[in-house]
């Protein structure tokens, strides 16, 4: 399909000058972040050979810089980004904070070559918006500390989306939204609704709302919306912490992944600013309060959370109880480590909808006994099938167990009354009891340990960087 | 593998010394920040924050233990920080809410609390009159033997540890890092002067020779530090990571091997029932089970063979525990448990004993018998070896070993066998006794199915698969 091989070949592209940048001294994130801008400026000219105008100011043009060489071509390039960057409306967003990371010009002019070669603004939404979709999926997983900080797994987000399901008519947020990625799985599942142009328009202009507090990210998902059609006029993603910059606004579905770990030494207190916030310092509980204080009554909520926002006491703990008073948790969905590259994390879905108090909880156990490693078994949408059915989305009501005590104690979907849900002093139900057999493949262990192997080899080259010549 | 450990001490070292970063014009000068401290501590000792101290003597030469570049000064702890030990709360004096922490030493255990003290399980209330230290304190174990095992934790909040717990505050809370940094170089097993109960000596540790930095490049050292050390955790994690895997790589090619897959099988070895026939037509002393018992039906049957092996019961096979036949004072090998190597390694070592005394109530062997250990947990160590060159031909050994002969099976393929994760398996589910004193079934090590290629074939196998366990063991190092 021509589709198919023209992405391969594009990705491919790219990637080949990734390396050459890598080779000299350009990290992949640097370089993404660099040819967003220089994409950007050349797609923006193509619009205006097409006579559809364009959104950038006079001198600050793709025409200003591409003819441009050697240090000039770094000034000017230089010059743009610092003018942009100060802009209104979707430009702004797209180049909030833009810094050149690219200094050497030859290095500089290979990207604007690259980007030259190819007509962007009319090849189909999907076909742009996939190509760097797919970079940045490598992106977050070649290194972990990729532009997401923990890249979300699209199979992950697809199923989160599919039961969550979002309509045409709802707003959708993720306060946290990284590389967008959950927003454009909404608006994939969302699009295919309708055919009216009304809601169409709606959707694309006014039903998706993201947020980041970190400018490279923030560049990256309105990017990436902006290459899916998106946000043509004005990013739906704004540059802000959402735990401090908060406004009234509501929202039908809430789907995100907040960033793991306590907040950085220096941040914003939360506490200071959200007054009503259950005061702790664990980042994910303070979103989880975020997360119910902007679902409108009657909306859904898909989050990802670690194990430590089911089990802790304190203030966790009183979380906890205000969610199963005011809200119903009505679904939780464990998962395996291995599927994000942060070691060892172990996480869960917790879906709830407000309005309503917690009774049953149904749990999906998608982690005893489950395998997956980045490298070699990544968790495929394929294997979160069983859960999408059972979950029975829009007719919970429906729901049956596959756990039996007799027949099947080895069934992962099992449901827990009000009753035994009160006598769990936390959310952490397991019941499996599955030995644990590597099931890899001689070929399969030995792409583990080249990864790992070349894993390790990174860091010591990345260690010897920052000693530079220091002995040690 | 790398020594993560040295280096990250290495590089704290270098850190401390002012090495590992520049120093620059305006970073201006430690004794301008010094001043600053001891205003601020004033104005603390005056509201009554904190008590005042005797003051601390001059830091003399010999005391100093490197030299720190010119902007920097050697201050003594106990000058920019305030060092205290927390009080115990009586029971009504905590509850299981509120808005201070309480922290025993062991809550710097609990899980989510490695670096900050973020998970709290109990709270004091407003009777409590114990000091409350700030949020950015240092605690750390003062007594008890965890006071030896240098742990350190930071307040995030304002909270009251017990007596058994010492609090390190720095004066201005800037200085956080750079104390935190400092006492990683710190052994507080030095500091300890408790006669009975190890305790921390907080005079000592107030005395304590601490190189002071500009605020900026405490900063610029803390950053790099930052980096270097995210480096270093990856490199931990992944050689963990790394070791695991090839152990269970290593368990794969034997299982293959096993299979058949490692090998080609060729015509001329012939067929592993001739082999077998040879082996029964011995008159060996083979254990007295039951031909039903020893039966092999295409249910029990684990994985598909090539067509010219056969499936065979252990006890068909071998002779467990055989006679060894030699004269009283013969030298011979004495092989103690500690002296048989673990995992894939047939190596072992051995004392000269005579015959009589290495042979009496203790397992006995001979060349080319291959044995095992049957209790836990040196059977699923893979605690094992194939007996070679043994003076005299003989040996005896600790009497927790089962040996296993036939001199018509490769030596060494056997011991593949016996070192097989299913053969570890079928062995430790099967353990008898209680925890401690657990052994493997001996009927289970009789029944166990055993793969067997024709004689050419083992030798095959046994040598490919010690090519690729040395090939492993070789590439290693990273």
């Amino acid at each position: 399909m021509a589709n198919q091989k023209s992405e391969t070949a594009l990705v491919k592209k790219v990637k080949d000058i990734a390396n050459v940048m890598a080779s000299a001294g350009v990290g992949f994130t640097d370089y993404i972040t660099q040819l967003t801008y220089i994409l950007f400026l050349k797609m923006d000219a193509e619009k205006e050979e097409l006579g559809l105008g364009s959104s950038i100011p006079e001198g600050y043009k793709w025409k200003d810089v591409v003819d441009l060489n050697g240090t000039d071509l770094v000034e000017k390039y230089e010059e743009i980004l610092k003018d942009l960057s100060e802009q209104e409306g979707l430009i702004g967003t797209i180049f909030t904070r833009a810094t050149n990371k690219i200094d050497r010009p030859v290095m500089l002019k290979e990207v604007f070559k690259m980007v030259a070669s190819e007509n962007w603004y009319m090849m189909e939404g999907d076909l742009k918006g996939a190509i760097y979709e797919r970079i940045l999926e490598d992106n977050g997983q070649d290194r972990k500390s990729g532009a997401g900080q923990y890249f979300t797994p699209r199979a992950l987000i697809k199923a989160i989306v599919d039961v969550v399901d979002p309509k045409i008519t709802e707003t959708v947020v993720d306060p946290c939204c990284g590389t967008a990625g959950f927003l454009l799985a909404a608006y994939d599942h969302m699009r295919v609704q309708s055919t009216e142009i009304e809601k169409q328009n709606y959707l694309k202009n006014n039903a998706l709302f993201g947020a980041d507090n970190t400018a490279l990210v923030v560049t990256l998902a309105s990017m990436n919306l902006f290459l899916h059609d998106i946000g043509v006029n004005k990013s739906p993603i704004a540059y802000k912490d959402s735990l401090i910059e908060t406004t009234d606004d509501l929202y039908q579905v809430v789907l995100t992944n907040p960033p793991f770990g306590t907040r950085p030494q220096g941040s914003v207190e939360v506490y200071a600013n959200r007054p009503e916030f259950v005061k702790t310092s664990d980042n994910q509980v303070n979103f989880l309060q975020h997360i119910m204080s902007i679902v409108k009554t009657g909306g859904r909520v898909g989050v990802i959370l670690p194990d430590s926002v089911l089990t802790d006491q304190g203030a966790t703990a009183k979380v906890r109880e205000k969610l199963l008073k005011e809200y119903n948790l009505h679904t939780i969905l464990r998962l395996p480590t291995g599927i994000f590259y942060a070691n060892g994390v172990k996480t869960n879905v917790l879906f709830f909808d407000k309005g309503e108090p917690t009774k049953d909880i149904w749990v999906y156990d998608y982690r005893t006994g489950i395998k997956h490693t980045m490298a070699t078994k990544p968790m495929t949408r394929d294997d979160l099938n069983e859960f999408v059915k059972c979950y029975c989305s829009g007719h919970m009501e429906d729901r049956k167990p596959t756990y039996d005590k007799d027949t099947n104690p080895n069934g992962r979907w099992r449901k827990f009354s009000e009753e035994e849900v009160k006598k769990n002093e936390n959310l952490d139900f397991k019941w499996l009891d599955l030995e644990e057999k590597d099931e890899r493949t001689i070929q399969e262990i030995l792409k583990d340990v080249q990864s790992e192997s070349d894993g390790i080899a990174e860091a010591v080259a990345k260690l010897k960087e920052l000693l530079g010549d220091i002995e040690v | 593998m790398i020594d993560t450990e040295t280096l990250r001490k290495k590089i704290i070292n270098l850190a401390i010394q002012g090495k590992l970063t520049r120093q620059l014009p305006e970073d201006g000068n430690a004794e301008d920040l010094y001043v600053r401290i001891q205003e601020e501590k004033a104005k603390l000792i005056n509201v009554g924050k904190i008590k005042k101290d005797k003051s601390l003597p001059a830091i003399t030469d010999d005391e100093t233990a490197f030299v720190i570049p010119n902007n920097w000064k050697w201050v003594r702890l106990g000058e920019i920080t305030d060092i205290n030990g927390g009080t115990t709360p009586k029971s009504n004096e905590v509850s299981q809410t509120g808005d201070i922490p309480y922290f025993k030493v062991s809550d710097m255990n609990a899980v989510g609390n490695e670096k900050l003290m973020v998970h709290a399980k109990h709270f004091i209330n407003s009777l409590y009159t114990g000091k409350i230290f700030p949020a950015g304190t240092i605690i750390y174990p003062k007594n008890g033997g965890a006071a030896l095992t240098n742990k350190r934790r930071v307040l995030i909040t304002d909270s009251a540890i017990d007596l058994n717990t010492g609090g390190c505050t720095p004066i201005i809370i800037e200085l956080l890092n750079w104390v935190k940094i400092f006492l990683e170089t710190v052994d507080f097993n030095d500091l300890d002067t408790g006669s009975n109960i190890p305790t921390v000596n907080a005079t000592m540790l107030k005395h304590s020779c601490i190189p002071l930095p500009p605020l900026s490049e405490q900063i610029r050292i803390a950053d790099i530090l930052d980096a270097i050390f995210a480096q270093i955790e990856i490199i931990e994690t992944l050689q963990k990571q790394f070791e695991y895997d090839i152990n269970v790589l290593k368990g794969k090619i034997i299982e293959y091997g096993l299979k058949g897959k490692l090998t080609k099988q060729l015509f001329e070895d012939g067929e592993a029932t001739s082999l077998f026939e040879e082996i029964q037509k011995q008159d060996l002393n083979l254990s007295k089970v039951s031909k039903t018992a020893l039966s092999v039906t295409p249910d029990d049957i684990p994985f598909e063979i090539p067509k010219n092996w056969i499936w065979v019961r252990l006890a068909s096979l071998y002779e467990i525990n055989p006679k060894v036949e030699a004269n009283a004072n013969d030298d011979a090998a004495f092989i103690p448990m500690e002296k048989v190597s673990p995992g894939y390694t047939k190596d072992f070592a051995f004392e000269i004993q005579k015959w009589n005394i290495a042979s009496k109530n203790h397992t006995k062997f001979q060349n080319d018998d291959v044995a095992f250990a049957k209790i836990s947990p040196c059977f699923e160590n893979r605690k094992s070896f194939i007996a070679k060159d043994l003076p005299n031909g003989i040996g005896g050994g600790t009497t927790e070993l089962i040996v296993l002969r036939q001199k018509l099976v490769y030596p060494d393929y056997t011991y593949y066998v016996i070192s097989d994760q299913r053969f570890i398996d079928a062995g430790s589910l099967s353990y008898n006794g209680i925890v401690g004193q657990q052994r493997v079934k001996s009927d289970v090590i009789k029944n166990y199915l055993v793969p067997l290629p024709p004689f050419a074939e083992q030798i095959r196998i046994a040598k490919r698969i010690d090519d690729l366990l040395c090939l492993i063991t070789k590439r290693k190092t990273v």
